[in-house]
């Protein structure tokens, strides 16, 4: 299975990469909103994108609107991975097309326990 | 009393043998703080000594308690999911079609801090089957603190992270400065009260389900026995009860019968037990 | 339109509960308050996030270059013998910031924005915001021990910047 991790911050990339990968996950990344779309567009097409609200460039809930207007994505599940934590946040990122929403510090456990309730946690590992 | 690095090791190794987790050094503290409640009922003096039990003969039981006890960060809502939507696809909706007074009771008769019975008032809000029923949820727990809690229904960024859909998230819960409050819709149809499962319970009624979840394996054998005959007594003879992922009666009771209940199962009384 | 009443929804206590959050999922770390006698020293390592909106603020983390590599090495769960750029400390720093300031908004009425962090180094010229700076005094302060040496997690309103510009 495949992720694609959005964050500006390397070192969330690097540690949601790290989960997703110890799980069995292939993992591309991208810097910014406009870096994904270039992403999902030259390559396979992942199955899920955990992707963060603020960034340079093209912000996540953006990118989250561009990707769920394009037919050819429509099976990609979108996790929002982000520290904006009030209700109407997560309200706009839900009807944006967003599919879940993991709130900034979170534990390998609880991203874990969103890929479960997804229905993506690759087989081997689910219990 | 800190925990000697053997321990720590010894536990590091169990932990991540289990369950692919990883016990950095550094969450030396982490380790005391889970075990030493594990030791205390277990009757040993201290965290040490409880590890060096375990070393000393192999126990699964405590292997699995010590696992758990370090692998579970806050307890999760709708916990192993399954059970959740077998009550509100199978159990419920079977249930409604049996009661003409559109009313339930439930007891979670392990309810800690509260997870539990309000991921079951939340799944029963869900269905449309028991739709204005009046749902009457009954949340015992032996530790009074965490009852207080649950009470609370207040829940931190990271506890509300684990287990809960996004959109059942917005639904039933409001921020409270840098927590989330469960709504009133879901808490006022739960009651919280100290109960200990090894002591003769209180009067409460009959109840049309009961989660007895990983609490058994707290237990000796002959105690379980005795728990479960007693929760039998209080469950209406058509009732269900669930149990943990891993647990069964097989061996332990055998007046109930295990059924397939969506991709769960769920245990009702023997028909010849009723 | 400000839907804020005049005292400020940002005290310690609420600082301190998402300090504690963060500490312990995002740096596997507990929180342990700094007890040494004393002022403490300016940080040399700043990271700060602005909010923007019904409240305008900033949330500043500060701390000597050894305790920015130690949170960076915890936070990415580096082995003893990785060394890390400083790109990478500041970038991790910059996410413990960026955390933090996110919860802080989240607690927060009414529409707030949170801003990109941003990092500063080396010593303050004054004309900067910065702690050096005496007028500045911020609404949330705390001091944490970080294996022997301080992280200052502090929250400014914007009417202190505003003090310290000038």
């Amino acid at each position: 299975m495949r992720a694609l991790v959005v964050d500006d911050s390397r070192a969330m990339r690097r540690i949601v990469a790290r989960i997703l990968t110890d799980l069995g996950y292939e993992v591309a990344e991208a810097g910014d909103g406009q870096q994904a779309l270039e992403v999902l567009a030259s390559g396979a097409k992942p199955d899920l994108a955990c992707i963060d609200w603020n960034m340079p460039v093209m912000d996540g809930l953006t990118l989250v609107v561009k990707v769920r207007e394009n037919p050819q994505w429509r099976d990609v599940t979108l996790m929002m991975v982000t520290t904006e934590s009030e209700h109407s946040q997560i309200v706009r990122a839900l009807a944006a097309g967003a599919h879940e929403y993991l709130i900034k510090p979170f534990t390998p456990d609880s991203l874990r326990d969103k890929l479960d309730l997804l229905g993506l946690l690759p087989s081997a590992v689910a219990s | 009393m800190s925990i000697a690095p053997e321990a720590f090791t010894f536990v590091r190794d169990l932990v991540r043998r289990e369950s692919a987790i990883v016990l950095d050094a550094g969450k030396e503290y982490l380790v005391e703080s889970r075990l030493t409640p594990l030791a205390r009922h277990a009757g040993e003096g201290d965290v040490n000594a409880y590890v060096r039990s375990l070393q000393v003969r192999h126990d699964p039981v405590r292997s699995r308690q010590v696992v758990e006890a370090l692998t579970t960060n806050e307890t999760s809502w709708f916990r192993d999911a399954d059970p959740f939507t077998a009550l509100r696809t199978e159990v419920l909706p079977e249930l409604a079609k049996a009661r003409t007074n559109r009313q339930l009771r439930i007891w979670c008769a392990a309810c800690s801090s509260g997870q539990e019975p309000y991921s079951v008032v939340m799944s029963a809000l869900d269905t449309p089957a028991v739709a204005g029923w009046k749902l009457d949820v009954v949340a015992t727990d032996l530790n009074e603190e965490v009852l207080q809690r649950a009470r609370r229904g207040t829940y931190s960024q990271l506890e509300v992270n684990r287990g809960l859909p996004a959109t059942t998230l917005v639904k039933h819960f409001t921020r409270e400065g840098a927590s989330w409050r469960i709504s009133p819709a879901v808490s006022s149809a739960v009651t919280f009260r100290p109960l200990n499962l090894m002591r003769p319970f209180p009067p409460m009624g009959t109840f049309d389900v009961v989660f007895l979840r990983n609490v058994l394996i707290y237990f000796d054998l002959p105690t379980k026995r005795d728990i479960l005959r007693r929760v039998r007594r209080v469950l209406s003879p058509d009732g269900y009860l669930f149990l943990g992922a891993a647990e069964m009666t097989m061996g332990v009771d055998d007046s109930w019968q295990r059924v397939p209940a969506g991709r769960s199962s769920v245990y009702r009384i023997r028909g010849e037990e009723r | 339109m400000s839907l804020l009443p005049d005292t400020s929804p940002i005290d310690d206590e609420l600082v301190r509960a998402v300090v504690d959050q963060v500490w312990e999922s995002l740096l596997g770390a507990e929180v342990l308050p700094w007890y040494g006698e004393g002022p403490v020293a300016p940080a040399v390592l700043q990271a700060e996030v602005t909010l923007t909106g019904d409240w305008n603020g900033l949330v500043r983390i500060g701390c000597a270059q050894g305790a920015a590599e130690g949170i960076a090495a915890a936070m990415l769960m580096a082995g003893a013998d990785e060394v890390l750029a400083a790109e990478d400390v500041h970038d991790a720093v910059g996410e413990v910031v960026n955390v933090v300031g996110g919860n802080v908004k989240g607690a927060l009425l009414g529409d707030t924005a949170l801003g990109l962090p941003r990092i500063l180094t080396g010593p303050r010229t004054g004309d900067e915001v910065g702690p050096a700076t005496a007028a500045a005094e911020p609404v949330s302060r705390c001091v944490l021990d970080w294996h022997g040496v301080p992280v200052t997690v502090e929250v400014f309103t914007r009417e202190n910047e505003k003090e310290c510009r000038s």
